[in-house]
C-alpha cells in the first residue's frame, strides 16, 4: 500500500528541512544529536525525539514539536493516507499544514540557553557551550574542528588545534610499539587511546601498564599516593590509599575541611560583593566630582575670596558631601551678606536723593521769590513809564492843538490811546509765561 | 537515525523508574528488548503469570512502530497470554502498534502500558477467530499485516 515519496507530492516545509541537509556547510552541527550538562525541564522536551526542542513550531492544538521531527511525522503518515493534513502525535487532532505556527521567541531563547558538550567532545573537546553558540564554536573557535591543511599543495583537513604547527601532517609515520601506519596528526591520539602494544610504566607502583590505559589505572592503582583531603589548608600527610583513609579519621585538618570549603565560599561570595561595591562606590565618585567641576566656576563669580578659602579648605574635608554642604553654606552667608550691603547702599542712596530734592526745593522758592520781586519792579518800571508817555503826549497833544489842524491832532491822539493798551496786553502775556 | 539516541534516553528512564508490573529484561543494543508484564489485579486468566515482550526497532523509531510480540520461553516459562486479540504465534492485534494507530509521542513504557491494560481488561477465555489458519498460513512480520480494527471495548 506504500506509495513511492517520489510521486507523493512533497511538503514545502519537509523540502526546506532537506535543502537545509544539503548546504555545502560540514560542520553543521545537528542540535538533536548534542549531549546536554545540566537536568532540563521536562516540558522543553519534544515528546517524539525526547530531547530539548530544535527549531520548535506549534500545531494548532497547540502541542509542540521539533520541526524537524514533525516533517519525519508528516512524511510518515504522508505514505499511508497521501493526504495534506497530519494527525497531531500528541492529541490525534487533524492538523492542516499551513496551520503550523513559529513558538514565542522566548521559548528559543530559553531553549539557546541551555547548555550542551561540544558535539566533538569524542576528539577530545572539553567546551560546554550554549546551544545557541554552539555552532559558532564548532565553525571558529574549536579547536578539534576539521580546518584545511595549512600546506598549500595538501587537501586534506587537519585539527584547528594543530594549525599552529603551520605544515603538513600527513606524512605517513609509524607507531613506534605497534609497527601499524598512521599519519602524523593521528599518531598522538592512537598512541594514548588504541595501540595495543606501547607500555608505560605507572609512576607509583611501577606496574607495567598499556598506555591507552594508563589514566584508568593512575586512578584506581593502590600504590597511588595522594595528599590528605585538608592538603590546602595546610596537612602535609600524604599516603597511599588505605593509609590515607586512616589518617583522615584522626586527621583534625581534616574534619575541618568542610567547614573551611564553606568559609572559603563565602569569603569569595562577599569578595565578590566588596567589589561590585567598589565599582559602584568609584562611579559615584566620578559623578560627584564631575557635579562639583560645574558647580565650581558658578561660585568663583559670586565672590572669589570666600570660594578661594574655601578651595583651600578642600583637604581637611573628608567626604565630598560634606565639602559641597560646606560650600553651600558659605554660598548662602555670601548672599546674605550682599543683601544687607545693597539694602544699605539703597538706604543711603535715597537719603541722599532726599537731601538733594530739599534742597532744590529750597532754592527754586528763592528763585521764585526772586523772580516775583523783579516782576513787580518790572510792572512798577512800565507803569512809570507808561505814566511818563502819556504825559508827555499830553504834552504835545496840547502844543501841537494850538498849531495844526484839528483833525491831524484827533488822528494822533487816537494812535496814542491805541499803543499803551497794546502794550499792557503784553505785559500781561508775559506775566502768564513766568 | 535518532533511534538510538532517543531508545537511550528511554533507557535511561526506564532504569531510574518502572510502573508496577514492568520490568525490563534485557535492552544489549538498540534493536531488540525484552520486557516482561505481569497483570496486577486477580484476573483468573492471567493469575501469578508473567509474559514475555519483544521489542523490536527499526532505524525510524519512533517515527516508525516498534514490532511488538509475546514470545515463548522455557526457562523461565514464559507462554502467550490468552486474549481475543493475541495470536497463539504472539503477534497482537492492537491498533496502537499499527502504522495507523502508532504515534511517535509513544515509548516502550507506554506500549507496555497499554498491552498490561489490555490484558487486565479482558474476560474472555479465547484466541482471535481465525487463530489456527492465521498461525499456520503466515509468514510476514507483523508489521507488514493489515489489522482490521474493529473491537472498540479494548
Amino acid at each position: 500500500m506504500a506509495t513511492p515519496t517520489s510521486s507523493s507530492p512533497r511538503r514545502p516545509s519537509s523540502l526546506q528541512a532537506d535543502a537545509a541537509l544539503q548546504k555545502p556547510q560540514v560542520n553543521l552541527v545537528d542540535l538533536r544529536a548534542l549531549e546536554y550538562v545540566d537536568s532540563y525541564d521536562h516540558n522543553l522536551m519534544c515528546a517524539i525525539c525526547h530531547s530539548p526542542f530544535v527549531n520548535p513550531v506549534r500545531l494548532e492544538c497547540e502541542h509542540v514539536f521539533c520541526q524537524r521531527c514533525v516533517n519525519d511525522a508528516m512524511s510518515h503518515q504522508d505514505r499511508d493516507s497521501r493526504v495534506y493534513s497530519i494527525t497531531c502525535p500528541s492529541c490525534r487532532r487533524r492538523i492542516e499544514n499551513r496551520a503550523i505556527t513559529p513558538v514565542p521567541k522566548i521559548l528559543n531563547h530559553i531553549l539557546d540557553d541551555l547548555c550542551v558538550k561540544c558535539p566533538l567532545e569524542y576528539l577530545g573537546c572539553p567546551e560546554v557551550k550554549a546551544r545557541g553558540d554552539i555552532q559558532d564554536h564548532v565553525n571558529k573557535y574549536c579547536a578539534y574542528a576539521e580546518v584545511k591543511c595549512p600546506s598549500e599543495s595538501c587537501l586534506l583537513t587537519v585539527l584547528r588545534k594543530d594549525l599552529d604547527e603551520q605544515r603538513c601532517l600527513h606524512s605517513v609515520m609509524k607507531c613506534e610499539d605497534c609497527e601499524s601506519s598512521f599519519m602524523e596528526r593521528d599518531l598522538e591520539i592512537h598512541r594514548s587511546r588504541h595501540c595495543e602494544v606501547g607500555k608505560a610504566s605507572c609512576p607509583d607502583c611501577n606496574a607495567q601498564v598499556l598506555l591507552r590505559d594508563l589514566v584508568g589505572h593512575i586512578e584506581c592503582c593502590p600504590d597511588a599516593t595522594f595528599p590528605c583531603n585538608a592538603a590546602e589548608y595546610g596537612c602535609d600527610f600524604v599516603a597511599r590509599r588505605e593509609t590515607l583513609n586512616e589518617h583522615l579519621k584522626t586527621c583534625p585538618l581534616a574534619k575541618f575541611v568542610p567547614f573551611l570549603r564553606m568559609q572559603n565560599e563565602r569569603l569569595e561570595a562577599h569578595e565578590a560583593a566588596l567589589k561590585h561595591l567598589r565599582h559602584r562606590n568609584s562611579i559615584l565618585e566620578t559623578s560627584f566630582s564631575t557635579i562639583q567641576e560645574t558647580l565650581s566656576p558658578s561660585t568663583n563669580l559670586i565672590d572669589s575670596p570666600s570660594s578661594s578659602a574655601a578651595g583651600s579648605d578642600t583637604g581637611p574635608f573628608d567626604s565630598t558631601a560634606h565639602h559641597l554642604l560646606c560650600l553651600h553654606e558659605s554660598l548662602r552667608e555670601e548672599v546674605n551678606r550682599v543683601s544687607a550691603a545693597v539694602s544699605e547702599v539703597d538706604a543711603k542712596a535715597s537719603m541722599m536723593v532726599m537731601n538733594e530734592s530739599l534742597r532744590i526745593k529750597e532754592d527754586l522758592s528763592h528763585a521764585n521769590a526772586a523772580i516775583g520781586n523783579m516782576r513787580m519792579q518790572l510792572h512798577w518800571l512800565m507803569s512809570a513809564r507808561l505814566q511818563n508817555q502819556q504825559r508827555v503826549a499830553m504834552i504835545r497833544a496840547q502844543s501841537s492843538g494850538d498849531g495844526l489842524g484839528s483833525s491831524t491832532d484827533a488822528g494822533g491822539s487816537n494812535r496814542s490811546v491805541e499803543l499803551p493798551v497794546r502794550r499792557l496786553s503784553d505785559s500781561t502775556r508775559q506775566d502768564t509765561k513766568l | 537515525m535518532f533511534a538510538s539516541k532517543r531508545l537511550g534516553k528511554e533507557l535511561t528512564k526506564i532504569h531510574q523508574t518502572l510502573p508496577p508490573g514492568i520490568s525490563l529484561v534485557s535492552a544489549s543494543d538498540f534493536k531488540e528488548w525484552q520486557m516482561d508484564i505481569k497483570v496486577l489485579d486477580a484476573n483468573p486468566l492471567y493469575l501469578d503469570q508473567t509474559y514475555r515482550l519483544r521489542f523490536r526497532f527499526s532505524t525510524n523509531y519512533p517515527i516508525e512502530a516498534p514490532e511488538v510480540t509475546f514470545i515463548t520461553l522455557s526457562s523461565p516459562t514464559r507462554l502467550i497470554p490468552i486474549h481475543p486479540h493475541i495470536y497463539s504465534n504472539g503477534i497482537i492485534c492492537l491498533d496502537l502498534l499499527g502504522t495507523q494507530g502508532w504515534s511517535p509521542v509513544q515509548n516502550v513504557e507506554s506500549v507496555c502500558m497499554s498491552i498490561q491494560s489490555m490484558l487486565t481488561g479482558n474476560t474472555k477465555n479465547e484466541r482471535p477467530p481465525g487463530n489456527e489458519e492465521f498461525v499456520a498460513r503466515n509468514t510476514q512480520r507483523p508489521r507488514d499485516i493489515r489489522f482490521v480494527y474493529e473491537d472498540a471495548t479494548v
